[in-house]
């Protein structure tokens, strides 16, 4: 879907059209999705966030203002429910010890396109280098490479400002550059070829 | 900024507008501008352009470049994995149906756990305040729904993980396979489960026992597991899923599966004990093909070893490779039709490989999935 194009299901749906809120809801959950489960590992969760968000958008559809990228404003909103819920499950734990409250990406193999090019140590290296990144530098990533977010939008996802986006990006490149030189040469080897 | 030699530096500290001269540049500021990361990740087919031409005249740079090529390569993404098409269904029909309720009804929120437990007054609220709007609305406010909400079940990363169904039917999950579903089922209802990865399932048979055709049986007892792209019917039976990348394969052991695609009308196959059926989701319109196999092979994983009494060894490689997601090659194809009685341990795949490769008196050569046998 195009920004275009939802910006303007976007206006529909603030003027009382429901199939243009579902059809943002049906174009825009997988990635939604996706991105809910990285940040916290509960689906059941992302499930609930990500209906109370839209249950919540069309209650309030009347006071909503035109929005440039729908994408960032559902991203930025879905991670601030996360937030919100992860918060209070963690005030309750004494509730609930079971539940998983983290609230950070974390990555796993399958993710990424190289995985199927390298082998199992290879690439175990690489998730160990991505998993020691700071918080904010995996989130980051994720947007960029994940969803294709610019920065400015990553920054709008975030509450930071752009240029602080472009630090993490860039940090979290020159230490993945420094920790991975063999897997690097390997992967300049399968390129070139 | 795409493609123009003018270009935004954007590193940190500095930001300048000027003819850019990159015949300086370091891995690092490769990797810091944003136009070469455009280029590497596909996303800008002017800066490709732009940056494969400036290579071409700039060949000293090729090591920085290709160092910070490398670098953004390794954070390509993989195709996204599926949510459920079920799941992503049953959800917008929640929104669908909370759109049509008159507002002010909190009760329609699906509530989270930790709300569950501490407040029931949100609810009663909602009932007085609307006490009004239901003389208007009618009886078929009674009879809304019971909230669908989901428990999920999953495996850990290295050990598979056995589960009792609420209707006593088993499953055994796969490493890293998850199993959703209502936590409760109530009686009549038919039974549904949604299973990312692979597991192996044993399903209580609900159906009068005369009853033995999935295809004429009644959705309240039928035993549904939606695999994504597939879904397997049936009544009370034996039978895996092997779920890997793009292929989906189902293997029976004991009764009988009606299994359906979810996309697409192409009417549902009926399989029997004995069989593999499997679907790529690479070629979604190919007929699904069946084959017959072992199938007690196929449900010997969740135990410690598995035994085979007089097995091809041809039968033990369509195994590993349908159930391991490997592809295996033989040096000497006269191994293939020799029959072996044994047992390999299970837990751990190269475990399994190495014990293989003695009871074959064969040298085992393994990189990532691909195994050579000789």
């Amino acid at each position: 879907m195009t920004e275009a194009n939802s910006a303007q299901l976007w206006n529909a749906f603030r003027d009382g059209d429901a199939q243009a809120l579902a059809a943002l809801f049906d174009a825009y959950y997988p990635a939604l999705f996706g991105y809910g489960r990285k940040l916290s590992g509960d689906e059941e969760l992302v499930r609930d966030c990500i209906q109370n968000l839209f249950q919540k958008l069309w209650r309030r559809r009347a006071g909503l203002r035109a929005v440039q990228v729908v994408k960032a404003y559902l991203f930025k909103a879905l991670r601030r429910h996360i937030g919100d819920e992860t918060k209070l499950l963690r005030q309750h734990r004494h509730l609930l010890p079971a539940y998983s409250d983290s609230f950070e990406v974390t990555y796993s193999h399958e993710e990424f396109l190289i995985a199927q090019q390298t082998d199992a140590e290879q690439q175990a290296r690489l998730l160990q280098a991505l998993n020691n990144l700071s918080k904010r530098q995996r989130e980051a990533l994720y947007l960029k490479f994940f969803d294709g977010f610019s920065y400015e939008r990553i920054a709008e996802v975030m509450s930071l400002n752009p240029q602080s986006v472009r630090n993490l990006v860039f940090n979290a490149l020159k230490t993945l550059r420094r920790v991975l030189a063999v897997t690097l040469a390997l992967v300049c080897l399968l390129s070139s070829a | 900024m795409a493609g123009s030699p003018v270009v935004k530096l954007n590193r940190v500290g500095a930001a300048n507008l000027r003819l850019m001269d990159y015949t300086a540049y370091s891995t690092e500021d490769f990797l810091a501008d944003e136009s070469f990361q455009a280029f590497v990740l596909g996303d800008d087919p002017t800066a490709a352009t732009f940056w494969r031409d400036w290579l071409g005249r700039h060949p000293a740079r090729e090591a920085a470049f290709h160092e910070a090529e490398s670098v953004l390569q390794l954070l390509r993404a993989a195709p996204r994995r599926q949510v459920p098409a079920a799941l992503q269904q049953a959800e917008i029909r929640k929104l669908w149906r909370s759109m049509q309720e008159p507002v002010g009804r909190p009760a329609s929120w699906p509530r989270l756990r930790a709300r569950r437990r501490l407040a029931r007054w949100p609810a009663l609220v909602a009932v007085v305040l609307l006490v009004g709007g239901l003389l208007a609305a009618g009886l078929s406010w009674w009879r809304r729904p019971a909230q669908l909400t989901y428990a999920r079940y999953a495996a850990p990363p290295d050990q598979p993980r056995a589960l009792r169904l609420p209707d006593g039917s088993r499953v055994v999950l796969r490493a890293d396979a998850a199993l959703t579903l209502t936590p409760t089922w109530q009686p009549g209802q038919a039974r549904e489960v949604w299973l990312r990865g692979s597991a192996s399932f044993e399903v209580r048979h609900l159906a009068p026992p005369a009853q033995r055709a999935v295809a004429q049986a009644a959705d309240n007892v039928k035993f549904v597991v939606h695999t994504g792209p597939l879904d397997v019917a049936v009544l009370g039976t034996q039978f895996s899923v092997f779920s890997r990348g793009s292929r989906t394969k189902v293997v029976l052991s004991t009764g009988q599966i009606q299994l359906r695609r979810t996309a697409g009308s192409a009417p549902p196959l009926l399989m029997q004990p004995g069989e593999l059926v499997e679907y790529d989701a690479a070629t979604p319109a190919a007929p699904l093909v069946s084959r017959a196999v072992p199938a007690q092979l196929y449900a010997a994983w969740p135990r410690e070893r598995l035994d085979f009494n007089d097995t091809s060894v041809a039968d033990l490689i369509a195994l590993l490779q349908d159930t391991y997601g490997l592809q295996i090659t033989v040096a000497n194809p006269r191994l293939l039709s020799q029959k072996l009685t044994g047992s390999l341990p299970t837990r751990d795949l190269d475990g399994l490989l190495v014990a293989l490769g003695q009871t074959l008196d064969v040298r085992v050569h393994r990189q990532g999935s691909q195994v050579r046998l000789e």
